[in-house]
């Protein structure tokens, strides 16, 4: 009976790394210096870092993103958006993260590599799009029979609805599960990702209105009719027209993508907008408001002085709203790099995350980034300014 | 003796069709499922395919002599199934059931990189059926997209929750969307004839009697009525059609341009037509039709009759997998497309095949033609010299069908006749067959005698045709369609009412049994003579030679209903009052009864390896009081699915091997049948009525005695105007006045809801909380063991006899003899429990009804008491 017990532990003791070997790793140097503070220098997750949510402990295994080298290779290089868990890929060369990726592994219990299921779709080097019924993505918001996700290789899958053209929420973790691929095809998907940003409580109102200049009216809602859906790379998005009763009130090119610094990762929203009709203003206003005294900070950027054509205005090409949230900082950033030749659009008052485009300009567009940071500082505001400017 | 031209048949069913037709099946990408939805050629001859998984896959060498050759890419994936692609200038179109898209490889590396989105103007619910087909072209680039109705309660009941479910839609090149025709139910298939008439194939089920082909044209209705809901007319009323009773616009439905014979389509697939300018063989310009439940290709062979479209359909190639979507190669190919999941079908079940043409010609129908008094056929080849036709050898059977809610329609009004002449033209090519008479808004299926062969000795390949006569060629217009509005049938719920299932849930509780099995069976793969068995609980099957499955329930007169399925030469009997057999054969005699066989031209059963329902009417034997036969029984009918059989056949003695050998009024239901290669489930009995005293009955629960009834716990009783009972809320009970009923027959109707529980009590005592007392048991589906038929905890019925929310009937006999209390409780007629209380637990007391907890809801009616004391 004896050396029945004694043989698991012997085989456990020959994965285990020599000690000798360990102390002299390069790999755990890195570990230490990039890792520690926030998941405890032995991986436990209890690093000197102050955190709403502990970090993930290593020991235990299993990651965000799956297992396997690939996935937390992934992690490292575009941090998790949502979460201070930064994107390494400018601190640390490829070779580095993949010694760094196999290191954290190895601290958990062995384990098989599990093949994904049959039914799920994994993004690889490019985006996918996968259409189908969506289960509500909240409580009590409804499901959407014309769904569409958009998976970005960096885990970040943005959930919409085509019907009317509305995002949903963002998502971070792995794509999809096809469960209409079982039965007669039914059945809703199973988005797998982990849901990191919520519009409306998953019952997002209309993101686009229409405003007369100069009038006082309260701005008209749009509807929004689905033209197009694309990958470029490791982004995507989709081609919708604004319907004002029933004629075309603008055309709107969304492209979503990850957004990595060293100091956060996130998402973006990228819109270019074409507007068609001459006398009105379009406004987006399809992000949740972020109430005034959640606000730590709200300033522009480089502000610069315009004419539009009617009035002298100012512009905001950088437009900055910083909140505590528990997972560290949350940092949204509406900019403009277009402005100020091809211009025109400005920012909502302050804790209003949305933008309007006036009418003279073609073409014109606006990007919403939002980013979780640990800190928030000038190091890290200059950090994200930074990858702004790309 | 008798099997010997069924043999022929079938030689001629398969192996004959392959030397004329080659399949030749892709070897697919490893790991990947090709569930085939749509299928279509870009100008070089590359194929796309797109599949219900969302996928699109380009096949480079589809085309080939050699198909091992066949590259398979996948272009784009994430799409909500595929389920029609067209090929238009180079450029993938998918039908999915969220919208029309445009698939375009911006960056040129081989990958879908842009979907536009050409139309999305109609609704998806989310209800799984909502399945969207498409895509042909008309010759302004307009496409067609066809929309199934939603299912709700009942599961096959269709319905058009949001925007033209149930309609077929003309989307403009530039993505403007019309509604163009309507009252479609599962328009699996849509396509053009090589005129470039729209045509569309439905699925059967409710108000689709069979496999409709339709002639789409703007702004026809084809009566399925969810789709009203989309109408100016119900819109701006906002009113619901019926379901159950036709519409208006039934009357003016236009009528399918052919009825394909459910026997040859349970689940049609689309259609297209030759194009091959004579590469695929001799059938130039013909509509061919896709079946995936049998796995087969049919031929549409339409004419103009009056001005519309009707015309016949002739068998093609069988053998096939499940064959959704069939589509013509430049080279004349007929490229095939399987997937049947959740659907069914014939193996394989996904996958992609082609059929070429040998160069050999088969002997064939070439084209059908109806005149007024009989068919003008034309053949592929020529018959040989000296062949004649006796016109007595020309079978056929003319019926129509039934338009209503139920799902399907068995054929109506059966004739079979004869032909009075037929004549074989002097180049020997042309047959003309001559009928006494034929009728308009009939179908006419067909079939020649087997010696029909060429001067070579090849026979003729498929000798059987159905002819959809919407319209004679002459006489007045018929204003009547093939299938007719009658009287909407009884509900489900009343259709029920009086039956007992014998094997529902606990399967084998009610039958003795040894050597059967409660398992799951299906064919075994590479050998159809024999089942495989796995576990589970999905078919009773022998597994020894003369093993019976003898019910414990006597019955009298009644009716039944079972399924079977039986084996490649398997066999099986059922047993009638436990003496008459019915003779269950793998051939056309299936059903004989008493040395007498069905007419083989009334086609019941399904073949091999199928499931059929068979149901039958029995009178049992009569006998005076000293027990002398006074009339022998009599199978009033059997029909295997829904086919008349045989009628009114006299039963003179019991069959051989009977497990009742002695002839009686009284016998249970038995089965008996080859191991292994048989297999039943679902049975089903009615009993038939039996005349009891009338005199000496009196209320219960008299109406004017209402505030007097003694009640216990908490729950609702109300007496509503039909006078129907009924006990809602949390647990209770509710007495009769008199507490002093000891021997008596007692009856009452009763119906329990879905998860209900109740009791019917008697000589039970007035007391709180579950009151002493005998009870006979009322629960269908609650989860307590003890079910409708149950004297409770004393014998119990674990079998789901009685369906919930279906009026059943209780008759209760309570005697004390000199062994105990003698209890008898019948259901429906039929005694279920017969039990002795040598305890005598209970002496006299009140009648009554049990309210068991919040959301059980029980309804009695019609409780009689006829003391015997």
């Amino acid at each position: 009976m004896r050396s029945h017990l004694l043989l698991p532990a012997l085989f456990f003791s020959c994965l285990l790394p020599p000690l000798a070997a360990q102390e002299d790793d390069p790999t755990k140097d890195l570990f230490l210096i990039h890792c520690a503070a926030c998941h405890g220098e032995t991986g436990d997750g209890k690093g000197t870092t102050e955190l709403e949510r502990p970090a993930r402990s290593f020991l235990d295994g299993g990651f965000s993103y799956g297992n396997t080298p690939e996935a937390v290779l992934r992690t490292l290089s575009y941090g998790i958006p949502g979460t201070p868990m930064p994107a390494f890929d400018v601190a640390l060369t490829k070779d580095q993260r993949e010694a760094l990726a196999q290191y954290v592994i190895s601290l958990g219990p062995p384990g098989t590599i599990v093949d994904p299921a049959q039914t799920e779709l994994v993004v690889k080097e490019e985006t996918l799009l996968a259409r189908g019924l969506l289960p509500p993505i909240f409580l009590a918001a409804d499901k959407q029979p014309r769904g569409l996700l958009i998976g970005l290789p960096s885990g970040t899958t943005f959930e919409y609805r085509t019907d009317d053209v509305r995002l949903l929420g963002v998502r971070s973790g792995r794509f999809v599960d096809r469960m209409d691929w079982t039965g007669r095809g039914g059945a809703a998907l199973k988005p797998l990702g982990r849901v990191i940003e919520l519009f409306g409580a998953g019952k997002p109102k209309t993101s686009w209105y229409l405003a007369t200049i100069g009038k006082k009216l309260p701005p008209k809602e749009l509807g929004a009719s689905m033209r197009t859906s694309f990958t470029r790379g490791t982004s995507g998005g989709l081609g919708y027209e604004l319907i004002d009763n029933g004629t075309s009130a603008g055309f709107v090119m969304e492209t979503v993508s990850h957004v990595r610094t060293p100091v956060g990762s996130g998402w973006r929203r990228s819109f270019t907008v074409r507007s068609e009709i001459p006398d009105k203003v379009l406004r987006f206003d399809g992000l949740d408001m972020i109430p005034p005294e959640d606000l730590l900070g709200a300033f522009e950027g480089d502000l610069q002085k315009a004419t539009d054509g009617h009035t002298d205005r100012l512009y905001g090409t950088q437009h900055w709203l910083v909140r505590k949230n528990p997972s560290g900082f949350q940092v949204t950033v509406i900019h403009s790099l277009d402005f100020p030749n091809q211009g025109g659009a400005v920012p909502g008052p302050k804790g209003d995350v949305g933008f309007w485009i006036y009418p003279s300009f073609e073409n014109v567009t606006v990007n919403i980034t939002r980013l979780t940071c640990l800190t928030w500082d000038d190091a890290t505001r200059t950090a994200i300014a930074k990858e702004l400017s790309k | 003796m008798i099997l010997l031209p069924f043999l022929l048949a079938a030689l001629q069913g398969d192996a004959a069709e392959s030397t004329y037709y080659e399949l030749e099946t892709f070897k697919t990408p490893s790991g990947a499922v090709l569930e085939v939805g749509g299928l279509d050629f870009f100008s070089d001859g590359r194929l796309a395919v797109s599949t219900r998984r969302g996928q699109v896959w380009i096949v480079d060498g589809a085309l080939g002599d050699d198909i091992s050759k066949a590259k398979f890419s996948l272009f784009a994936e994430g799409l909500r199934e595929g389920l029609g692609l067209n090929v238009v200038d180079d450029q993938i179109h998918v039908m999915q059931r969220g919208e029309v898209s445009r698939l375009l490889d911006e960056d040129g590396d081989g990958r879908c990189d842009r979907i536009d989105t050409i139309s999305n103007s109609w609704g998806v619910s989310g209800n799984y059926h909502e399945f969207g087909f498409g895509l042909p072209q008309d010759k302004q680039g307009n496409f067609y997209i066809t929309l199934n109705v939603s299912f709700s309660n009942p599961w096959w009941l269709g319905k058009s929750p949001v925007p033209f479910r149930g309609w077929c839609l003309q989307i403009a090149p530039n993505g403007a969307t019309r509604p163009f025709a309507y009252g479609l139910r599962s328009p699996c298939g849509v396509g053009t004839n090589a005129a470039g008439d729209l045509f569309v194939t439905d699925n059967q089920g409710d108000w689709v009697a069979s496999s409709p082909i339709y002639h789409v044209t703007e702004g026809a209705f084809f009566g399925h009525p969810a789709s009203l809901m989309w109408t100016d007319e119900y819109r701006s009323t906002n009113s619901e059609p019926s379901y159950e009773i036709p519409s208006a616009a039934a009357a003016n439905r236009k009528p399918p341009a052919i009825w394909i014979p459910y026997r040859w389509s349970r689940s049609t697939g689309n259609l297209t037509y030759d194009s091959s300018e004579g590469q695929f063989g001799p059938f130039q310009g013909q509509l061919f039709v896709t079946e995936m439940t049998n796995g087969v290709v049919l031929r549409a062979l339409m004419e103009k009759v009056r001005g519309e479209y009707q015309g016949a359909v002739v068998p093609f190639r069988s053998e096939l997998g499940s064959a959704c979507r069939i589509a013509f190669g430049p080279d004349g190919s007929l490229m095939l497309g399987y997937t049947n999941r959740g659907w069914g079908g014939r193996a394989p079940a996904d996958g992609l095949a082609r059929l070429r043409w040998t160069g050999k010609t088969p002997l064939d129908f070439h084209e059908i033609h109806l005149a007024q008094d009989g068919f003008n056929i034309t053949l592929t080849e020529p018959l040989a010299k000296g062949v004649t036709i006796d016109p007595s050898t020309v079978d056929a059977l003319q019926y129509d069908y039934n338009y209503w809610w139920e799902y399907g329609s068995p054929p109506q009004h059966l004739v079979p006749f004869k032909a009075q002449a037929v004549q074989i033209s002097e180049d020997r090519k042309s047959l003309r067959l001559t009928f006494a008479a034929l009728t308009a808004a009939t179908c006419l299926d067909v079939k020649l005698p087997d010696h029909l062969v060429t001067e070579d000795g090849r026979p003729l390949l498929h000798r059987e045709f159905s002819y959809t006569i919407n319209q004679l060629p002459e006489g007045p217009l018929c204003l009547e369609q093939v299938s007719k509005i009658v009287s909407p049938p009884p509900s489900k719920e009343n259709a029920m009412e009086g039956w007992l299932r014998l094997t529902y849930s606990d399967a084998t509780a009610l039958w003795d049994f040894e050597g059967w099995r409660l398992t799951n069976a299906q064919p075994t793969e590479g050998d159809d003579s024999i089942l495989s068995l796995t576990e589970g609980d999905g078919a009773l099957v022998p597994v020894k030679e003369g093993a019976q499955f003898l019910g414990k329930i006597n019955l009298g007169d009644h009716k039944g209903e079972v399924e079977f399925q039986l084996t490649r030469g398997g066999s099986a009997e059922l047993w009638l009052l436990g003496q008459y057999a019915i003779k269950l054969t793998d051939n056309p005699a299936c059903g004989t009864v008493a040395g007498k066989q069905p007419d083989p031209a009334i086609r019941g059963y399904y073949g091999k390896g199928q499931w059929n329902k068979l149901t039958w009417d029995i009178q049992a034997a009569r006998y005076d009081q000293t027990g002398n036969k006074t009339r022998d029984a009599v199978l009033r009918s059997l029909r295997i699915n829904d086919q008349p059989m045989l009628e009114n056949v006299i039963l003179h003695a019991p069959d051989e091997d009977a497990p009742l050998g002695k002839e009686s009024a009284l016998g249970p239901v038995a089965l008996t049948g080859a191991p292994h290669r048989c297999a039943f489930r679902g049975v089903m009995v009615q009993p038939g009525r039996q005349s009891a005293p009338q005199d000496g009955w009196s209320e219960v629960f008299p109406e004017d005695e209402f505030d007097d009834w003694p009640s216990t716990g908490d729950a609702e009783w109300e007496l509503n105007d039909d006078g129907i009972l009924i006990g809602t809320g949390k647990a209770g009970h509710l007495f009769s006045k008199r507490d002093d009923y000891k021997n008596f027959e007692l009856k009452g109707r009763f119906k329990i809801n879905d998860g209900g529980n109740s009791g019917f009590y008697f000589r039970v005592q007035a007391e709180e909380g579950w009151p002493p007392g005998y009870e006979a048991q009322i629960n269908s589906n609650f989860p307590d063991p003890q079910k409708t038929g149950s004297l409770y905890s004393l014998d119990s019925i674990t079998t789901w006899i009685v369906p919930e929310n279906a009026w059943f009937d209780y008759e209760i006999r309570c005697v004390d003899t000199d062994a105990g209390t003698h209890i008898t409780i019948r259901v429906n007629g039929a005694e279920i429990t017969d039990f002795v209380d040598t305890e005598r637990l209970h002496g006299a007391g009140h009648i009554a009804l049990q309210q068991h907890h919040e959301g059980s809801r029980i309804e009695a009616k019609n409780i009689m008491i006829r003391p015997l004391d």
